[in-house]
């Protein structure tokens, strides 16, 4: 740790030397106290056990460090790659959200855009408008019925199934079929009927959606 | 004394190389230490240094309920160093126990990922066997990346290439754009760049061998900045279905192309912008180069009649005419004009005593000629301007036409007449579109909008609409004009076509012939048109739908994709049906 390499030893050998050459005839004995005041070597022992024990604490300390660093990176990549897996299943969802997917799929399952406008006012129950059974005989279903809208992401994407046993028509059926195996799945089921505004319109507007409500599932 | 002094000598030799060895040394130690200390630490921090590029993702465009029409997604390219590519095949270490994989196996197993033939990517590999660097295939996606990566096949590289996906495909596909290798390239892509566009960031800091950082080490960073997220006032769902309906119905009566556009009277938001055709822009190869841009803003036509519902507007403000004024239409007019040039309705009549609403009812050319008379050109001319015609609409897309409205001194007596029910004078579908807004809108002239605004990573929003209201004509005016276009939809000739049961809507109907190219006359086609408001009563939305040139001569044609487009908006905007009839408007005297 200490810069300070370098040093001269140059002279004590020569005053060595010197020393040798006159030897000295009085032999000084050291008195009791003054043997009494030499270091004992326990204190040396202690000194050289705690330097030690300094230099352990910093390498293990060391060891922790670079552990932290090898730990870091490996989250950080970690990190990078959840990312990209979440971004991957956010194109997806995306993708299986588009309107031309949702439009096919409802089709699919026997859905028909309703035809003319009705409304409920809850405030009086008073129905609002044209109520006749949706025939989808105008606008949404026949002209999503054409692919003038192309979406080549749909290209491999299946549309649902529909039960074997609901097959046919939007028949009561097929909707509590669908109902009885995810109590959520019957809200699901029920709101892309009232029109193709199935997303972002609802959160005001939720109240004036369908007729029946689905019943919510509390727990 | 002899062995004393070869001692003393010895001595002294070995003081002085002692000496001399340490004076070397020392002086070394103070050139490394401190001369060349500076430039020495630089070099080591350099060679520990290692500088990453960190990125920035391009920002998304969202309709106006947030739902994602462009957005960045990962992509990745497989790279090869051809020269560290084992030809000769390879020994899995990581298989239990280590097998041989041939060369051809390995490509084998890329190919199969990836859906190229062992024989392309060896063609890739030994176009150039020396070089380093080589594209095995492009642009694959994360599932694809993973797998190849899990071969660790030696010689085979990645790297990250973002890349642009519309989840949406063709919805709005006009107005959104799309992006090419050198950047953006068409609609909002392009306009809104500077909102989208991402900063790539750098990260500095001291790496080990196997490229971990070094504990302690600093670390200087400039972080990436995330390009902006631009919102339209577009709704995804009703655009696609405008798009539908328009398309239906063009191929059904063989238009090349059509427009629709669905306008929020109160704040001129544009919630569908339709073209047809359509481009998806994941797929630009299926679309004719002609169709990439957003024909409702790049495209003017002359309107034909529904430039009338403007006229009558006009002059009502001027205070030249009421809804009730009482006018002779004979069965042709020739009234000012040139010898041997005349102007008649689409339909033969004899003398007709119609009002200023019955002109409108009936779509008379003659009437609104006659009615014209009594105000100068200048002033109609102003009129118009004001209206938006011959200007670009304030949402600036990229291609916009202004349309052409001639200055009034340019005006011959034959154009001064057809002006007035749109011919001699082109505008756009959007125009068209924001003519009808502002007489909704009690003459107040909303700037058409189609982007909301964009929102930056730190949070600030830019690009917010900045163009103020202009009032065109008095609320009067507008809203007699109102009630006027609704007898074109209870009594009109194809009123019955443009009828919504429960809903008061007025609208004008639009059937121009077509100019030939040469300049000489007009041509056996037609451009069809429909635009209407509803609910007449408290105007919220207008709709236009436009048809190009076709051999159908009646505005018949548009109707259906009007009345199917409109029945939409009021359903899906929860409009609450009429509760009181239309107002009886006197049309015939």
């Amino acid at each position: 740790m200490s810069s300070n390499l370098a040093y001269s030893p140059v002279r004590r050998p020569v005053e060595d030397l010197v020393e040798e050459q006159h030897p000295r005839r009085v032999q000084i004995v050291t008195t009791r106290a003054q043997r009494r005041a030499r270091p004992k070597i326990v204190y040396g022992i202690v000194s050289i056990a705690i330097i030690f024990a300094i230099f352990l604490a910093q390498l293990l300390l060391t060891i922790a460090l670079s552990g932290g660093a090898y730990r870091i990176t490996k989250l950080q990549s970690e990190q990078v790659n959840y990312g990209r897996v979440a971004s991957s299943l956010n194109e997806k969802l995306d993708t299986v959200g588009s309107t031309q997917n949702l439009a096919a799929n409802a089709k699919e399952l026997g859905m028909v855009a309703s035809s003319g406008q009705a409304f409920l006012r809850l405030s009086d129950d008073k129905v609002l408008g044209n109520s006749a059974p949706a025939q989808g005989s105008t606008g949404g279903s026949k002209s999503g019925a054409d692919n003038s809208v192309p979406n080549s992401l749909l290209a491999g994407i299946p549309l649902v199934k529909v039960p074997a046993s609901g097959h046919g028509s939007a028949n009561p059926t097929n909707s509590t079929s669908h109902a009885s195996q995810s109590k959520s799945g019957g809200a699901i089921s029920q709101s892309p009927a009232s029109g193709s505004g199935s997303t972002g319109s609802t959160g005001s507007t939720g109240a004036m959606d369908s007729g029946d409500l689905p019943s919510p599932v509390t727990h | 004394m002899k062995k004393t002094r070869s001692a003393a000598l010895r001595l002294t030799l070995t003081m002085v190389a002692i000496f001399a060895i340490v004076v070397v040394f020392t002086g070394r130690l103070v050139d490394l230490q401190v001369v060349q200390s500076a430039d020495l630490t630089k070099k080591a921090v350099q060679s520990r240094e290692a500088k990453v590029i960190t990125y920035g993702t391009r920002g998304a465009i969202v309709d106006t309920n947030g739902d994602v029409l462009a957005d960045s997604v990962d992509r990745f390219n497989i790279t090869v160093s051809p020269r560290n590519f084992p030809e000769k095949g390879y020994d899995a270490k990581f298989n239990d126990p280590t097998t041989h994989v041939s060369a051809d196996e390995a490509l084998g197993k890329i190919g199969k990922l990836t859906g190229q033939t062992v024989a392309e990517l060896q063609a890739i590999i030994r176009k150039d066997p020396k070089s380093d660097f080589a594209y095995l295939s492009k642009s694959v996606t994360l599932a694809v990346f993973t797998a190849v990566v899990k071969l660790k096949i030696p010689g085979i590289y990645s790297q990250p290439q973002p890349a642009r996906s519309y989840p949406n495909g063709a919805v709005a596909g006009n107005l959104v754009g799309f992006m090419g290798t050198d950047g953006a390239q068409a609609g909002i892509e392009l306009m809104e760049n500077s909102c989208l566009s991402s900063k790539n960031g750098t990260s500095t800091y001291e790496k080990a061998e196997d490229g971990t950082r070094i504990p302690g080490s600093t670390v200087k960073q400039t972080a990436p900045v995330d390009g902006g997220t631009v919102k339209l006032t577009i709704d995804r769902d009703l655009n696609w279905y405008v798009q539908n309906a328009i398309a239906a119905q063009a191929k059904k009566i063989g238009s090349p192309w059509a427009t629709g556009i669905v306008e929020r009277v109160s704040d001129g938001h544009l919630l569908a912008v339709a073209d047809y055709p359509t481009v998806d822009p994941n797929n630009l190869n299926a679309t004719p180069q002609r169709a990439f841009g957003s024909l409702a803003f790049s495209t003017p036509y002359e309107p034909g009649s529904t430039f009338k519902a403007m006229s009558a507007a006009s002059l009502l403000d001027a205070g030249a005419i009421t809804p009730t004024t009482q006018i002779t239409v004979p069965s042709v007019y020739t009234n000012g004009l040139p010898r041997g040039s005349y102007i008649k309705d689409s339909f033969s009549h004899g003398t007709l005593h119609y009002t200023t609403a019955g002109v409108l009812e009936n779509s008379s050319n003659i009437g609104i000629s006659i009615l014209s008379q009594s105000l100068n050109k200048q002033a109609r001319h102003d009129y118009m301007a004001k209206f938006g015609v011959g200007s670009k609409t304030a949402v600036g897309f990229n291609g916009e036409s202004a349309g052409i409205l001639h200055p009034a001194n340019q005006w011959d007596s034959v154009t001064s007449r057809t002006v007035e029910f749109g011919q001699g004078v082109s505008a756009t579908s959007a125009q068209v579109a924001q003519i009808f807004e502002t007489i909704a809108n009690h003459g107040v002239r909303e700037p058409s909008t189609l982007v909301e605004g964009c929102t930056h990573a730190n949070g600030t929003v830019t690009d917010q609409p900045t163009a103020k209201p202009v009032r065109v004509v008095s609320q009067k005016s507008a809203d007699e004009t109102v009630k006027m276009l609704e007898t074109v939809v209870t009594g009109g000739p194809i009123g019955s076509l443009l009828q919504i049961p429960g809903y008061r809507i007025a609208a004008k109907t639009g059937t121009a012939q077509v100019a030939s190219t040469n300049g000489t006359g007009y041509t056996n086609k037609y451009i069809l048109s429909v635009a209407g408001i509803a609910p007449a009563e408290d105007p919220e939305y207008v709709v236009l739908v436009t048809f190009g040139p076709t051999t159908l001569g009646t505005s018949a044609g548009a109707a259906p994709a009007f009345k199917n487009v409109m029945t939409e908006v009021l359903k899906k905007y929860r409009v609450e049906p009429s509760t009181q009839p239309a107002p009886y408007v006197k049309t015939t005297w």
